[in-house]
Order: C-alpha cells, then structure tokens, then sequence
C-alpha cells in the first residue's frame, strides 16, 4: 500500500466518523426541538381545559352561593378574556388574571360548607386543581427542554451542527411573576 | 433524570441478561452431565440445550410479559380515570411534569398496606401501583409524592433493571431447583451413587462437585445480585420527586406513614385474605427489612431538610447534611438544574387528615370492596352494610334497625364518590359525609334542628344546615352540639327513661 | 366470603368504627382477628384482653370463610360455656346467640368494654329475632 492510499483510507475514516456524528447529533437535536414543542403544546392544552372547566365550576357553585354574582363575573370574564387573547403575551397576562380570578373565588367557597361537600363541585374542584398542577408541570417540563437544548446549542461540538442547521435556543417560559413575564417564543429554524 | 444512572442501569440490564445466559447455559450443562449416567456429552449438550431454551423463554417473558406477572403476582387491578379520577389527575400531572413519553398504566393493589411500586421495561410501557392502603391513608400531595418517587424510579430506569431481574432471578431458581430435585430423586443418587462416582473417575467427581457449587451457589448468587441494587437509587428517586413535585414535604410525610404503618399493617381485610401473597415487589416503597431500601427515617429526614428549594442541588446538600458523609450522590453533570426550585406551597385540596390505624385499614378495604363491585349502603340509623356482588335480591334489611332499603344499582362510577357517600366512622360521635345523597335512601323527611336524646340507645340524626349525620352515644350527656361538618349549634333534649 | 354454616355470601356491616361479616341466613357473626384486636386494644390495653384469651378445645371447627381450612374451636372469655370457631389467623366465628352469650358474659365481669357494649347495640335483638322466627 502506499503512502497515499493509507492517507486517502484515514481521511475517509474521519469522514465517515464526522458524518456519524452529525446525523446523531443532528437527530438529538431534533428529538430536543419535538420535545420543547410537545411540552408547549401541553401547556396550550391545559390552558384549553381550564376554560373548559370553568363553566362546570360555576353552574355548580351558582345553586350554593347565589348572593356571590361579583365573585362569579369575575371569573367568567377573567375566562372569556383569557380564551379570546391571541397573542402570547395577552395569553400569559389573561391566564394570570384568570389564576387570581380563580383563586379569590376559591376562598370566597370556604364560607359555603355545603358547596364543599357537593359531589359535583369535588369532582369540578378536583379536576381544577389538577388542571393548575398540569400547567405548573408542563411549565417546568418546557423549561428543562428548553435548558437542554440551549446547552446542546451553545456547547462544542454540538453548536456546530446547531449552527449548520439553524438551530436556535428556546426561550424559557415564566408565568407566575407579574411584569416579567417572558413570551414563550420558540424558534424553530 | 439522572444521565449517569440511566446509562448504568441499561449497563447493568445487559450485562445482567449476558451473565445471566453465561450461567444458565453452565449450569445447564452441568446438571446434563450430573444427572446423566450414560453418554454423557450427549446429556451435557441436551442439558446446554434446555438451559439455552430457558434463557431464551425468560428473556422473552422478562422483555414482553414480566410487568403482567408481577403485576398479577401483585394482585394489581387496572383502574381507569373514571374509577379513580384523582389518582389518575395525579398520575398524568407527574407524567406531564416529567416529559414521560406515554401515559403509564395505573393499577390498584389489593391490599391495605400502604406501598406503591411500579413495573415496566421502558418508559413508553410502564405501570404505576398503588395499594389501596395507601390511598386510604393518603393526601393528595403525598399521593403526588409516592407517584413522582415511582416515575423517578422508570426515569432512571431502575424499574427496567428490576424488571428484568426479577425475572432472571425466577429463571435462575427455577433451574437450580430442578437440579436440587433431580439430585434427591435420582436413582443413580439414591442407590447407586458409589459405583456411579467411581466408576466416572476424577472428571465425574469435579462435573458433580461443580454443579452442586453451582446449585447451591446459583440462588444465593441470584439474591446478592438482587440485593446488589444500587441503594443510591431511593434516594434518586427521592430527589426526583422531591423536584418534580416541587414540594418534598409531600413524599416525607407519606413516607412516614408507610413507616407507622410497617409495625401494624400487615394482614388482609377478609375480602382480599385468600390472594395475599406476601412478595418483596410489594416491598418496594417501604420495607426496612430489606436491603435494597436505606431506612426510611432516614429518607424522611432527608426531605425534611430541604427547607432552600426542591432542585437536585437542594437535595445533594440535605443528603450530606443528614448522613454526614462526603461521598456525593451525584456527578455534578448529573444535576441539571434550570436555576433555583422553589418549594412550593401545600395543595388546598388536600386535607391531610390523621386518620388512626383501624380507619384508615377499614377505609382500604372498602376501597378493594368497590373495586370489586361491592354495594354500600348506609342505613339512617348509622349502619352500613355492605354487599357482596354475588348478593342477589333487590332489598335488604338492616339488622339493626330493620328498616328495609332497596339495593341500588351498580353503577360503574368514581370509586371514590361511591366511598364518600358512606365515610368510615371513627368510633366516637361522627358525622357521615354526605348520607346517602345519591344512594337512594330515605333520610327523615323532618329535619328537627332540635334532637331528643332517648336514653340508652345510640342515636342518629341530620344537621338542618348542612344535612350531615350525626351518631349520638347513649352515654352522650351534653346539652348541645356543634355539627361537626358545618359548625351549627343543635339543642339536644334528654328524655326521661320512662319515653 | 361465606357463611360457614349456610355457604352464602356473608354482609359486612360496618357501625361506630367495628365492622363484622354477617350472614342475612344463619344471624351468625364474622369476627376478623384484627378487628377484635384493634377494638380492645384502643379501648381496654392488655386488661381486657387476658381473660378473653382464646384456650383451645380438642375437636374441629367449621371451615374459615377466608382461607377454608378448618378452624380450631375455642373458648372466648372467663367461662367455658361458649364453644366457638376460631381461624388462628383470619378472625372468629360466632354461630346465632353466641355473640350475645358472649356480650352478657363480659356484663357479668362489669368490665364495660366499648366492644361488648357496641355489639350489644348493634344487634338490640338479635335473640328475639331468632326465638320470635321473624
């Protein structure tokens, strides 16, 4: 063999090592990008249901607490802004009125026992809850995607695939702190 | 999740399945040439060939079939979100929180000690169990604690290792114990074992010498590599509830339910007794019996520590701080922390009530009596009687009262509401939750917000606020009573004795 | 789970915080052991427990409604006149009347245990019904 049929067979080797690398990386990368769109989408789906849920919630308590009208138009107007916000950033701020909304008529109940004890309204109240806890939930699940993927995007080796392919990083998603409440805007190459 | 953990628990499953293939086949062929006494090689091949086999049968089963075993072993009824709406909100928001791929199975244990586990070869086929003691004994966030610990244990794969072990571990019996039995029942054994030994000359004596090393040798070797589990996962799996549920008081609390209740649980209502196999999968949560498992105070302890936030770090640090040690749990490429956790604030809806032993046992029994279609009914006078499916007759008549109810119908409904509507007592003066509201009972139309007392019989009434009932003692003696349930005054008059 | 005597589906009745498997047929009452235990231990300590600890009697019982095999047959309680079944790991069966045998032999001793008293309300007249032949 000669000198350079050996270097032509590294080369090739390294080449072919190179490309093995790119498509795993590549592939990771957009398992990463799927995984930050499922997490955001889980977010939009529990936001769904909590308005979906919210009808439910005062038909139930309507029978109970009949004398509380303000409490209950806060609410359901809380709701319908939040379900007709287009934009993200009046998503973000509808939902939080709609979490405090929510939150005040939910202490407004504790005055009501026999509300508490209505089998309905547990089964309303119970599903509510869980409804917030999937959104806190998928809240951090998107962020810890999005932190995975920001650190493949800036760290050697992998930002350089990042960068062939346009990958850019996620931005995290805040919800709970007034005034700062970032857009949780993904951009997918 | 843990990286590291991951890679070495799929580590381990391999090299677990390759090792365990290396001894079948030995011991396999071993046995071949023990048992035989003539042609040998051709015994020893036939021997190499049925171990082969059963290899190949015990990966199959542990890959495709094992988390139906163990969960039938287990006694594990699947439930669906309508049976158990809370238990599967639970289930779904730890799987939203943990980016698992797929919703896992839930299963309800029968049994009333409180414990969980889960079963599964890989995150996209898993199943979470609960007993139904610990659902009896649970609050919502510490249901969310144990759930959150049980997906940490598929997240870091530990359930996939264990699975496969306890199923290897089965085969590796199942073989050796073969072995045993040949040996005892053996003819050349039993009559004949002199002239066999010496007539097969030295290389006899070290293939009989080896497979009885390798069948004494083979299960304890299977116990130590079960025990051999790395004990860092619990607490991982601690760590990653701690963090997913963000609130670690949760799973320390239920963990130290579990711990009381080690001591007094540990028998079955008579409607579970006949299939309670006692069986170390069930151990999973609790059992400081087992090696497997660090003490549970100690894991309480742990949690309890936490008090800066519920990240990985957080824990890290509790963990060093409690067991003064240095060794780290962790490598710090591990912990992928997106900044500081905070802890947040106790769930509204759970109520953690204390319930004592006897309650929450009997709660849990009522929970595998509706699971298995039993009908409650709460009779006026404080008694509730519950039915068996095979009851047949559409009326029933309280024994105590001799009241006549009419059986209502099975509906396949929420669990927990055919539950409430008939709440355990406690023993002493206790209102029952919402009596009988949708079981079709005739409540007393007139609701006397004063009560007369008769004397010497025990008595039940209905709040007028809140339509609660009430349970009077014969040796109740005051004049008036707070509803317990919606804090309204009710005047109770004692009658004379000659009414 | 089934009646010993009459292999029908015993009822569980639950009242006041004790619960007992009934037969609708026979009146009779199944006990399960942690129910019996839990009850005097919360209310009575070791006190009451000593002098209703069980003494074996030669002879075979019934069948145990959980497990099916046969159960031993003992003496519960300071006299000897009440012969009952007893699965040493399931609970005792107490046939029609000897559970208010039983309850009146814890009167004679005037040991008010909250047991005897909330059995003796559960069935106010569960011996009339008997005798009375509904």
């Amino acid at each position: 063999m000669s000198s350079g049929t050996i270097f032509f067979i590294v080369v090739a080797g390294i080449v072919i090592l190179a490309g093995i690398y790119l498509v795993i990386a590549y592939n990771s990368l957009v398992a990463l990008r799927n995984q930050i769109e499922n997490a955001w989408s889980q977010i939009e789906v529990q936001l769904k249901r909590r308005h979906d849920l919210i009808p439910n919630l005062v038909e139930t308590a309507k029978g109970y607490m009949g004398h509380e009208r303000q409490t209950f138009e806060a609410v359901t107007q809380a709701r319908a802004k939040a379900a007709g916000a287009k934009t993200i950033p009046a998503i973000s701020q509808a939902e939080t009125m709609l979490s405090e909304a929510l939150s005040r008529f939910m202490a407004i109940v504790e005055n009501y026992p026999e509300l508490k004890a209505n089998q309905n309204f547990l089964a309303v109240h119970e599903e509510l809850a869980s409804t917030e806890n999937r959104i806190a939930f998928a809240r951090q699940a998107y962020n810890d995607s999005v932190l995975f993927l920001n650190n493949k995007v800036q760290m050697f080796p992998s930002n350089i695939v990042a960068g062939m392919f346009n990958f850019t990083q996620g931005e995290f998603f805040e919800l709970e702190v007034p005034g700062d409440r970032a857009v949780p805007k993904v951009n997918f190459g | 999740m843990f990286w590291s953990v991951i890679a070495a628990n799929k580590r381990k499953t391999y090299a677990l399945i390759f090792l365990m293939g290396v001894f079948l086949l030995g011991t396999g062929y071993a046995v071949g040439m023990a048992v035989a006494v003539y042609n040998r090689p051709m015994a020893g091949l036939a021997g190499l060939a049925a171990a082969a086999f059963i290899w190949f049968v015990m990966l199959m089963v542990s890959l495709y079939g094992s988390d139906r075993v163990i969960l039938s072993i287990s006694n594990a009824k699947r439930v669906h979100r309508d049976k158990w709406p809370q238990l599967y909100n639970i289930v779904e928001e730890m799987k939203i929180a943990s980016s698992l791929p797929k919703m896992p199975e839930i299963y309800i244990v029968e049994d009333t000690a409180p414990n969980a586990f889960a079963v599964g070869k890989s995150p996209e086929k898993c199943s979470i169990c609960v007993t139904a003691g610990l659902l009896a004994a649970c609050s919502r966030d510490e249901l969310q604690g144990v759930v959150a610990h049980e997906v940490g244990h598929i997240l870091n794969r530990d359930v996939m290792y264990m699975t496969v072990a306890a199923t290897m571990l089965g085969s590796i019996l199942l073989i050796s114990d073969m072995f045993l039995r040949s040996f005892k029942y053996s003819p050349t054994i039993r009559f004949g074992s002199r002239s066999r030994i010496s007539g097969a000359g030295g290389a006899g004596i070290i293939v009989l010498v080896a497979s009885v090393f390798l069948a004494i040798v083979g299960p304890i070797l299977a116990r130590i590599l079960y025990f051999s589990i790395s004990r860092k996962r619990e607490y991982l799996a601690d760590a990653t509830s701690a963090r997913l549920t963000r609130y670690p008081e949760g799973l320390a609390s239920a963990l130290e339910k579990i711990l009381k209740s080690t001591a007094t649980l540990n028998f079955a209502p008579s409607a579970t007794a006949p299939f309670y196999i006692a069986n170390p999968y069930k151990q999973h949560l609790g059992g400081n019996a087992f090696a497997t498992h660090p003490p549970l105070s100690e894991r309480i302890r742990i949690l309890r520590a936490m008090s800066a936030g519920a990240g990985y770090i957080d824990y890290m640090k509790a963990y060093i701080q409690v067991t003064n040690t240095r060794t780290s749990l962790l490598r710090a490429s591990d912990i992928t922390d997106t900044g500081r956790i905070e802890i947040r604030q106790a769930s509204k809806a759970s109520s953690g009530t204390e319930l004592s032993h006897g309650v929450s046992r009997r709660k849990a029994g009522d929970i595998i009596r509706a699971m298995n279609n039993f009908v409650f009914v709460s009779c006026p006078c404080g008694v509730r009687i519950k039915l068996p499916p095979q009851y047949t007759g559409n009326q029933i008549r309280c024994p105590r009262c001799r009241r006549i109810h009419d059986i209502p119908e099975t509906d396949n409904k929420n669990l927990r509401s055919i539950l409430t509507a008939s709440t355990a007592l406690d023993g002493k003066n206790v209102m029952l939750e919402d009596p009988g509201q949708n079981m079709g009972i005739d409540l007393p139309s007139s609701r006397k917000q004063t009560v007369s007392l008769l004397p010497g019989k025990w008595q039940t009434f209905t709040c007028n606020h809140c339509g609660c009932s009430h349970e009077l003692s014969p040796s109740f003696s005051g004049r008036r009573l707070t509803c317990s349930h919606c804090g309204s005054r009710i005047t109770i008059l004692q009658q004379a004795s000659s009414n | 789970m089934k009646c010993p005597l009459c292999s029908i589906m015993l009822i569980s009745l639950e009242f006041a915080g004790i619960e007992i498997d009934y037969c609708m047929e026979c009146k009779g009452i199944w006990l399960d052991i942690g129910e019996l235990e839990y009850l005097i231990a919360e209310e009575d300590g070791d006190e009451y427990l000593e002098p209703m600890a069980a003494v074996g009697v030669k002879g075979k019982g019934r069948a145990c409604p959980i497990c099916t095999r046969s159960m031993k047959k003992i003496h519960l309680g300071p006299t000897k006149d009440i012969l009952l079944d007893q699965c040493p790991s399931h609970g005792i069966w107490f046939d029609r009347g000897e559970l208010n045998k039983f309850i009146s032999t814890g009167r004679d001793e005037k040991r008010s245990s909250r047991l005897v008293q909330l059995l003796d309300e559960f069935f106010p007249g569960v011996d009339d019904q008997i005798e009375g032949g509904e």
